[in-house]
């Protein structure tokens, strides 16, 4: 076929109809919503344990969820368009990790050198790794079908970002739940958690976000 | 004043009939088109020098990866950085794809004698009543590649079969000619 007949095709229907962010945030919310039943069916009715933590501890966690999605979703959209400066938004994902590390080291200062174990580990370390990694499962699968629309010049990096993206979605919905206090746990336990499905989108990537 | 230098020009004027393209205008987008292919034939052939063939080939392929990802762009970002980033993203899978056209012969498993014996042979049968007894497929691969001489590639897009795929049926078709010009039996 000579380029211009295929320009002449091509120029038939310019406008785009797809709109491939809103698609991403749509399906992340699906998956968000599946993973929100699993939790209701296994860990029972959200906030219970906000009687014992209180406000602040329950907001901290939030807040820190909610940040971190924020920062990797958009991260992760501008990484599925070509062209688009990434430096500022990749930046942005450490805020929340840094302030998380501020507060670490407020609590790590009034603590006593031997306890200093239980604010990492809390009562629910391993059952709080588990749960976000298998909530972020059914956002990461959304996610890598709607992020197929987009155009990731660097599959492996926009798959990285897709997985984080889902792990932050699945702190969100697990904060409902989760009856720690201190933001040393939510350090030692959500960062990992969060990795997992970022380890997995960066695997992936490449395999199913080429185009 | 400030003085405008050409590239930006060319990209208020580019991005001036992306957004026009994006709202419908026909016209503006053709005309985005073309002058896009003008950009990307000097890209490519900055960089693949003299591969006539392949240059146009890769801008015909950007194009309509633009076209597929358009919803892909937003206003704010500056057109040619767009357009850029997915031509170099074309250009890496096209050199990586090349790459592996290029080391077909070692991956074909035939070492130098074998392939001499089979050319020998080959030359005192009659390759059509051979060739009659592979698959459609296995036909179409070895007497575009080995009789013809096109490339996996050429052959690949002559039959709408992947590039594996006629390397697979090349390589079975052979072996199933070989057995039976050395055995006069089947053999798979």
């Amino acid at each position: 076929m000579r380029t211009d007949d295929l320009i002449a095709d091509l120029a038939e229907s310019p406008v785009a109809t797809a709109r491939p962010s809103l698609r991403i945030v749509g399906a992340m919310l699906g998956g968000w919503l599946v993973a929100l039943v699993a939790l209701l069916l296994v860990l029972g009715a959200p906030l219970a344990s906000l009687s014992q933590t209180g406000m602040l501890p329950f907001g901290v966690k939030s807040g820190f969820a909610i940040a971190f999605l924020a920062a990797s979703v958009s991260a992760a959209i501008a990484a599925g368009r070509p062209g688009k400066k990434l430096s500022l938004r990749l930046a942005l994902i450490a805020v929340p990790f840094l302030a998380l590390l501020a507060l670490m080291t407020l609590e790590l200062s009034s603590t006593p050198r031997g306890n200093w174990g239980g604010l990492f580990f809390g009562t629910t370390y391993m059952s709080c790794i588990a749960a976000i990694t298998l909530a972020s499962l059914p956002v990461l699968v959304s996610t890598l079908w709607a992020y197929r629309e987009m155009a990731p010049t660097r599959p492996a990096l926009a798959g990285l970002l897709a997985g984080l993206s889902s792990g932050a979605a699945a702190a969100v919905a697990y904060a409902l739940y989760c009856p720690e206090t201190t933001a040393s746990f939510l350090l030692a336990a959500y960062t990992p958690a969060a990795l997992a499905p970022a380890v997995a989108g960066w695997l992936l990537g490449p395999r199913l976000l080429r185009w | 004043m400030k003085q405008y230098d050409k590239a930006d020009l060319l990209e208020a004027k580019l991005h001036a009939l992306m957004v026009a393209g994006m709202s419908g205008h026909s016209g503006a987008y053709r005309t985005l088109l073309s002058l896009s292919a003008d950009r990307l034939r000097s890209y490519f052939g900055r960089r693949l020098a003299g591969r006539d063939f392949d240059v146009e080939d890769l801008v015909q392929e950007t194009l309509i990866a633009l076209h597929r990802k358009r919803a892909t762009y937003e206003q704010s970002l500056p057109f040619t950085a767009w357009l850029h980033g997915i031509a170099r993203y074309r250009l890496i899978d096209f050199l990586r794809r090349d790459k592996r056209a290029v080391e077909v012969p070692v991956e074909d498993g035939f070492d130098e004698d074998e392939t001499d014996a089979f050319g020998a042979m080959l030359a005192q049968l009659d390759v059509e009543a051979l060739l009659a007894d592979l698959t459609p497929k296995q036909v179409a691969a070895i007497r575009l590649t080995r009789i013809e001489g096109y490339s996996v590639r050429e052959a690949a897009a002559m039959t709408g079969q992947s590039e594996p795929a006629v390397k697979v049926n090349v390589h079975r078709g052979l072996g199933r000619l070989m057995a039976r010009i050395k055995g006069g039996d089947d053999a798979d």
